[in-house]
């Protein structure tokens, strides 16, 4: 993902000055990471919280300085915001079913047996990131999923960066000893296969 | 991997087969980043920067939070224990090479110093005039640093003494931890006239004070011991406008001599 830094950046600048192409073209290499960040922290309401947080994004696209990886920091800070908006008014509203939510997300008649499993496979490392502690989670979807290097996760999540250094190296040697563990009981080497 | 698993199936289980990072880190970004976009979601994220691109929203001023140029980021990296050290070791060094610079200069020097010590004339000048940066690229101009600040504090080395070894320790601390923080680097950048001239200004000072061979024996020799011996003592005897003032009483026909060749 950091190899379209630079195609990033280009897009970036023209879209500030104007070019709503450019700015789609961002939107395309920025959302499918951000998205991702965003389901590991707010679960299926991901698609939700970022669509306001690129309401946010092209209102503010003019203050923003900076190159491609600078613009993926700025937009998670951004998203990283709507989501804790997001998850304090959960607190307060009751949530939306569970029931719902499962009937929603059960794969269309049309899927193949192949789309069924990558969709569990995507639901399961969802769920083993978010059984992580908070910070854990962030600090190693920030680095692995939206692809930002230390010192700008840190920022993102406003602590210093030995402390994200740590919190990811746990987060991942955890979830390396979950999913080793897995491939041992179940049918994980065919998963691993196919994932890695 | 085949092996680990084959490993896996006789001992069993987790801490065994930890997996390595990168294969979680690549399993994990596979699992959570799914290709291609959602058409509807693009139109509106388009729709709100054009709204926001015709609002003339686009023409607002940036805030710290959205300035995520690399040197920003650099900086960030710097609230580390490396930095704490680096301007302790900095104020040591500038402390040390300052202490070691009043012995130095003490004890050869006393000659010069006599004739230097008061020039109460000259101590009308301001000290401004030291604090500009262009004081050695002028020679026209009477130089204030030594003679400015020199005669009020008579138990302290003069200024430019201070001067020039903070110089020295500027070009021992370079690149290391942030010296910049302490006290007497500030003082350092008052008197070069910003940071950006410190290089510059410590090497015109530090080129100053080195004994000049040439100008010595060329100029010199036509001239008394007196020349000579300032030249002993850091930035006094150098062949440059410092000469102007302080040198009145000494050698004044030399210094020109031995500055135009």
């Amino acid at each position: 993902m950091q190899a379209h830094d630079g195609e990033l950046g280009a897009a970036v600048a023209r879209a500030q000055q104007g070019d709503e192409a450019a700015f789609a073209v961002a939107y395309r290499i920025v959302q499918p990471a951000l998205l991702g960040y965003l389901r590991g922290i707010v679960g299926d309401d991901a698609e939700d919280v970022a669509s306001d947080a690129w309401l946010e994004i092209a209102r503010d696209l003019g203050r923003f300085k900076g190159d491609g990886a600078g613009f993926r920091g700025w937009t998670a800070t951004i998203a990283r915001h709507r989501a804790l908006d997001h998850l304090r008014r959960q607190r307060v509203r009751p949530r939306s079913s569970a029931l719902e939510q499962d009937v929603l997300e059960l794969p269309g008649p049309q899927s193949t047996h192949e789309q069924a499993l990558e969709a569990m496979s995507t639901e399961h490392a969802l769920e083993l990131v978010r059984g992580l502690p908070r910070d854990q989670a962030e600090a190693v979807l920030l680095r692995v999923v939206v692809g930002l290097d230390g010192p700008a996760a840190a920022r993102v999540l406003g602590k210093r960066p030995g402390a994200v250094r740590t919190a990811a190296y746990r987060g991942l040697k955890r979830l390396a000893g979950q999913l080793g563990a897995e491939s041992v009981t179940d049918d994980a080497p065919r998963t691993l296969g196919e994932s890695t | 991997m085949g092996e680990r698993q084959s490993d896996g199936g006789l001992a069993g289980r987790a801490s065994r087969h930890a997996l390595l990072d990168s294969e979680v880190e690549a399993l994990i970004a596979a699992s959570l980043i799914r290709d291609g976009v959602d058409a509807e979601a693009e139109q509106r994220a388009v729709a709100a920067f054009r709204a926001a691109r015709d609002d003339g929203a686009h023409r607002t001023r940036t805030r710290l939070r959205d300035d995520w140029r690399p040197r920003e980021r650099r900086r960030y990296l710097g609230l580390s224990l490396r930095t704490t050290l680096g301007v302790l070791f900095a104020s040591l060094t500038l402390g040390g090479v300052a202490v070691a610079a009043i012995g130095a200069a003490g004890s050869p020097a006393d000659g010069p110093d006599d004739g230097r010590g008061h020039p109460p004339a000259t101590s009308g000048t301001p000290s401004d005039p030291a604090r500009t940066p262009s004081r050695g690229g002028d020679p026209g101009r009477p130089s204030g640093t030594a003679t400015g600040s020199a005669p009020t504090r008579p138990d302290r080395p003069a200024p430019a003494q201070d001067t020039e070894a903070h110089c020295r320790a500027y070009q021992q601390v370079e690149g290391r931890g942030r010296a910049m923080d302490a006290t007497a680097w500030q003082r350092l950048v008052d008197a070069a006239g910003g940071e950006r001239n410190v290089t510059r200004y410590c090497a015109a000072q530090l080129e100053r004070s080195t004994p000049e061979p040439k100008p010595t024996q060329s100029g010199g020799s036509e001239n008394s011991g007196a020349s000579e011996n300032s030249g002993t003592s850091g930035n006094k005897g150098s062949g440059e406008n410092n000469g102007t003032d302080k040198g009145q009483d000494k050698s004044t026909p030399a210094r020109p001599n031995g500055r135009s060749q």
